[in-house]
């Protein structure tokens, strides 16, 4: 589930954070990952030498980071057994026999209750206290 | 139950078996016996149980005291026909005179008078000779058959006969004529030793000048033996014994007596075999604690190398007394004896054996008792392993008769165990077939199956990783859903068990797992 969600993520880092989005395959809102510092940010290399370990330590950083994120969006993503699309809680149902999206459900006329739903799910999904989903289309990076 | 019955009336008849207690107590007898064996092997390694000092001391004393008795028998009869042979002698000494009209002294000088002298005792020292356990009897008077010589002094007449060829202990062979007149030596059919002399050195025999200086009453008072003493112009050695010849006066005349020759002394007390070797036996002057071996009358030392030579000390200890000579150990026992020395010291019997043979004996003693003893300990170490075999099979057998629920199980022969066996049985027939859980738990668990009916399929799944122990984290990589989603299930697992966390539902399924139903829960309810 971790690599499935770690290759459908968007990277939006810039020089000095480190930050991945998922977008919901059904309903298209954008999930952000909490954003993680570089450690070198700020800190400007005064030789090539410094530049090339920089560069390396940034990757390394982003790498680590991905995972972080990816483990954050297994929070609240699910893959669909039918359709396999990549969708939010908000977007797949807990059903009687088989979890669906909320498309497949309505295809195959099936009833269930959404996951993020507020009778379903009495308490808060720590994920989204972390990250956020907006309804803004970012575009993938 | 009639089975039992039959069982327990098996039990009953087998009331003469033996019991566990019999058993043990045999086991233990065989434990102390076994106990009892090694505290025997130890004093034999010790040599406490052998107690060969003891009884070598106490053989050694017997046979002293056979050699002493030996000794003072054979010196005391000599002693006896010394004296009678000097009163005979001195006998015809004076009827001889007599008959002549002579003086002693018109015996000096006057060869032909002498041979005619010793020609007329010659009978008379042959009839001693044969009635005595000796090897040789002479006689000699103060008187010389030429005083012109130079070594008249110590040369005086008279006849010395030896037996010649001594083969064995008693005294036989032929007589040498070995001192004294030819003449008399021919008229009486004596033939001459290969050593013979017209008369006796005197000066070789240690105790005549004391004879001859005796002045007493009673002849016995004036006998004396001497050490050995090598023989003139022969290789033999001899203890002479001497007694004053006395005239019809009184006065001391000459001195006569027997011979015992190393030989026949050797011949006449050979070795006494024992346990503990061949025991010697020794007559030797004793000066101090030391035995002076150069005066000593050997037996026979055959299978030792123990000659008459030197000095041997004597050092005594509790049991028997330790002989020293030439760096050669003797043990045995001593024992002084009456008897006069010409020079005074004390005549000691001794019994000896070498060192070697005791200690022989004693180590043979020591290693049969340890042989012993370890044969014991084998024996009832074996035994008592067998024993506790044989008791400890039928007690495993009748163990696990007692945990199988056969009910045609065997008899062990052991009167408890078979009560004990035939008492569970009896148990498992009366208690139901399965072991029951607690009324309440047993509520609790069927209320539990009952409410897992309502559960969906992916709640069953749910339910069964986390009874193999998955968390929701992982659960939800498992399964391609989100934690959100994993919870949302829980929740409803939750409610239709009527469970309030997850650390009770952890609670209940280990329940479950314990009472074995755990498999009835995840599929549902149905078995």
């Amino acid at each position: 589930m971790k690599q499935v969600i770690k290759e459908a993520m968007g990277d939006c880092s810039t020089i000095g954070d480190f930050r991945f989005l998922l977008r919901c395959q059904e309903c298209g809102r954008t999930w952000h990952s909490s954003p993680v510092r570089f450690s070198k940010a700020g800190t400007r290399p005064e030789t090539e030498g410094m530049r090339a370990v920089f560069r390396t330590l940034y990757e390394r950083e982003r790498a680590a980071a991905r995972e972080k994120a990816a483990a954050e969006a297994s929070e609240i993503f699910s893959q669909c057994p039918v359709c396999g699309k990549l969708v939010c809680d908000h977007c797949f149902l807990i059903c009687e026999d088989l979890d669906l999206c909320t498309a497949c459900a309505e295809a195959l006329q099936v009833r269930g209750d959404v996951v993020a739903g507020e009778a379903s799910s009495p308490r808060e999904f720590p994920a989204e206290s972390a990250g956020r989903i907006s309804t803004e289309g970012d575009g993938m990076t | 139950m009639l089975r039992l019955s039959r069982r327990l009336s098996k039990t009953d008849s087998s009331a003469g078996n033996r019991s566990i207690g019999g058993s043990l107590a045999l086991y233990w007898l065989c434990m102390v016996l076994a106990m009892l064996a090694a505290a025997l092997l130890l004093l034999s390694v010790t040599g406490v149980l052998s107690r060969t000092a003891r009884q070598f001391g106490e053989t050694a004393a017997l046979q002293q005291s056979n050699t002493a008795a030996l000794f003072t028998a054979q010196m005391d009869a000599l002693a006896a026909q010394g004296i009678e042979l000097s009163e005979t002698v001195g006998g015809e000494l004076e009827r001889f005179l007599a008959h002549r009209g002579l003086s002693f002294d018109a015996l000096n000088d006057d060869p032909a008078l002498i041979a005619e002298l010793e020609s007329l005792m010659i009978p008379t020292l042959e009839t001693a000779m044969a009635g005595s356990t000796c090897s040789g009897v002479y006689f000699c008077l103060d008187a010389t058959a030429n005083t012109t010589l130079p070594e008249s002094k110590t040369s005086r007449m008279g006849v010395y006969l030896r037996y010649s060829s001594l083969c064995s202990a008693h005294p036989s062979g032929t007589t040498a004529y070995f001192r004294g007149a030819v003449d008399a030596a021919r008229e009486n059919g004596l033939q001459l030793h290969n050593r013979w002399n017209l008369e006796l050195d005197t000066s070789l025999v240690p105790g005549y000048r004391q004879v001859m200086a005796w002045e007493g009453e009673r002849l016995s008072g004036g006998c004396l033996w001497t050490g050995r003493v090598p023989l003139l112009d022969t290789w033999e050695s001899v203890t002479l014994l001497c007694v004053p010849v006395r005239d019809g006066n009184g006065t001391v005349r000459g001195v006569c007596g027997m011979e015992l020759s190393e030989l026949y002394f050797g011949l006449s007390h050979s070795t006494v075999p024992s346990s503990y070797g061949s025991f010697l036996m020794l007559l030797a002057p004793m000066n101090g604690d030391t035995l002076l071996l150069d005066k000593a009358m050997l037996g026979s030392t055959e299978g030792t190398d123990l000659s008459a030579s030197g000095e041997m000390r004597i050092r005594s200890g509790r049991d028997y007394d330790t002989f020293i000579w030439n760096d050669t150990t003797y043990l045995g026992k001593y024992q002084i004896i009456p008897g006069r020395l010409a020079d005074g010291y004390p005549l000691a019997a001794v019994t000896l054996i070498p060192e070697s043979g005791y200690r022989h004996r004693a180590q043979t003693a020591r290693i049969g008792w340890i042989l012993g003893s370890l044969g014991f300990l084998a024996g009832m170490l074996v035994l008592a392993a067998a024993l506790s075999r044989r008791f400890a099979t039928p007690i495993t057998q009748g163990l696990a008769a007692a945990r199988s629920q056969a009910q045609d199980w065997q008899p062990t022969g052991i009167r408890e165990i078979d009560e004990l066996t035939a008492y569970f049985h009896s148990r498992l027939r009366e208690s139901p077939p399965e072991a029951a859980l607690p009324r309440q738990v047993e509520s609790l668990v069927s209320e539990l199956i009952d409410r897992a009916k309502g559960l969906t399929g992916t709640e069953r799944v749910i339910l069964r990783y986390y009874a193999e122990g998955y968390a929701v984290k992982d659960i939800s990589g498992l399964l391609f859903i989100s934690v959100g989603t994993v919870k949302g299930h829980n929740s409803h697992i939750y409610s239709k068990l009527g469970v309030d966390s997850y650390d009770s539902l952890k609670a209940y399924l280990d329940v479950l797992r314990r009472c074995e139903r755990l498999e009835e829960l995840l599929q549902g309810g149905g078995k």
